[in-house]
């Protein structure tokens, strides 16, 4: 069964002289298996990632993990903090247009029969695609930056 | 299958993935090596289905990739 998400990203990363904060709204196509329960969550927005778990917390955790490593391996590619920035909102639009189509019939699905996942938040499918990337002070640092954060939610309801 | 269906294509291994780079495509920069980077001894990248759907999505090589990778799912 395939259900339509968001990604809600936060984290931290650290590149040529700059640490840079990355948030972004992103689009998932959540499938699960039919037979073993486990979960693959594939990128709609951005295209270049897809990552699995057991359940669907733990597909989270992984993907989390992935994008974290995604966005060093950005930083590492480039020389300055626009580059960076170019570099990342490049990664997150960048469409899979696929995995679009799939996402698009599993949101009329999930609001035509009201269905969602227990236990995830539930917002408006109107969501956009999003990134902020801003500077960071070393000020502004803390512990919390080894931490990226990812919430998943399940877009349901209609627009205003 | 990359090499039957994405012309001019390149890898590069970081620690714990590869990158796919296409000329007119956006690098795909998140193929995980394995378990316990397996591919570092053995030269040899065992990638689990989801991720080569989603590389083939991505480069827009599905139905290509089946032809040499039937597997691959929708």
């Amino acid at each position: 069964m395939n259900y339509p998400l968001f990604l809600r990203f936060t984290g931290t990363t650290f590149g040529s002289g700059f640490a840079a904060k990355v948030e972004f709204n992103g689009k998932f196509l959540g499938i699960q298996d039919s037979e073993d329960g486990s979960w693959w969550l594939h990128g709609v927005n951005p295209s270049a990632i897809a990552d699995c778990g057991k359940t669907l917390d733990e597909a989270n955790t992984h993907l989390r993990e992935s994008l974290r490593g995604v966005l060093a391996w950005l930083a590492g590619e480039t020389d300055t903090f626009e580059a960076f920035e170019a570099s990342v909102n490049r990664f997150v639009k960048t469409t899979n247009t696929d995995y679009l189509a799939d996402w698009d019939a599993a949101v009329s699905r999930v609001r035509a029969h009201k269905e969602c996942i227990e236990g995830l938040p539930v917002r408006a499918a109107f969501l956009n695609v999003d990134v902020r990337v801003s500077k960071k002070t070393m000020n502004e640092l803390n512990a919390a930056d080894n931490s990226p954060s990812s919430e998943l939610v399940t877009p349901i309801e209609q627009a205003a | 299958m990359l090499d039957g269906c994405l012309p001019g294509y390149t890898t590069v291994m970081g620690d714990h993935s590869f990158t796919v780079r296409a000329p007119g495509h956006e690098a795909y920069p998140s193929v995980p090596l394995g378990k316990h980077g397996r591919a570092r001894e053995t030269g040899r990248v065992e990638v689990e289905f989801g991720h080569v759907r989603q590389l083939a999505r991505h480069f827009k090589i599905l139905e290509c990739g089946r032809k040499h990778i039937p597997l691959i799912k929708h």
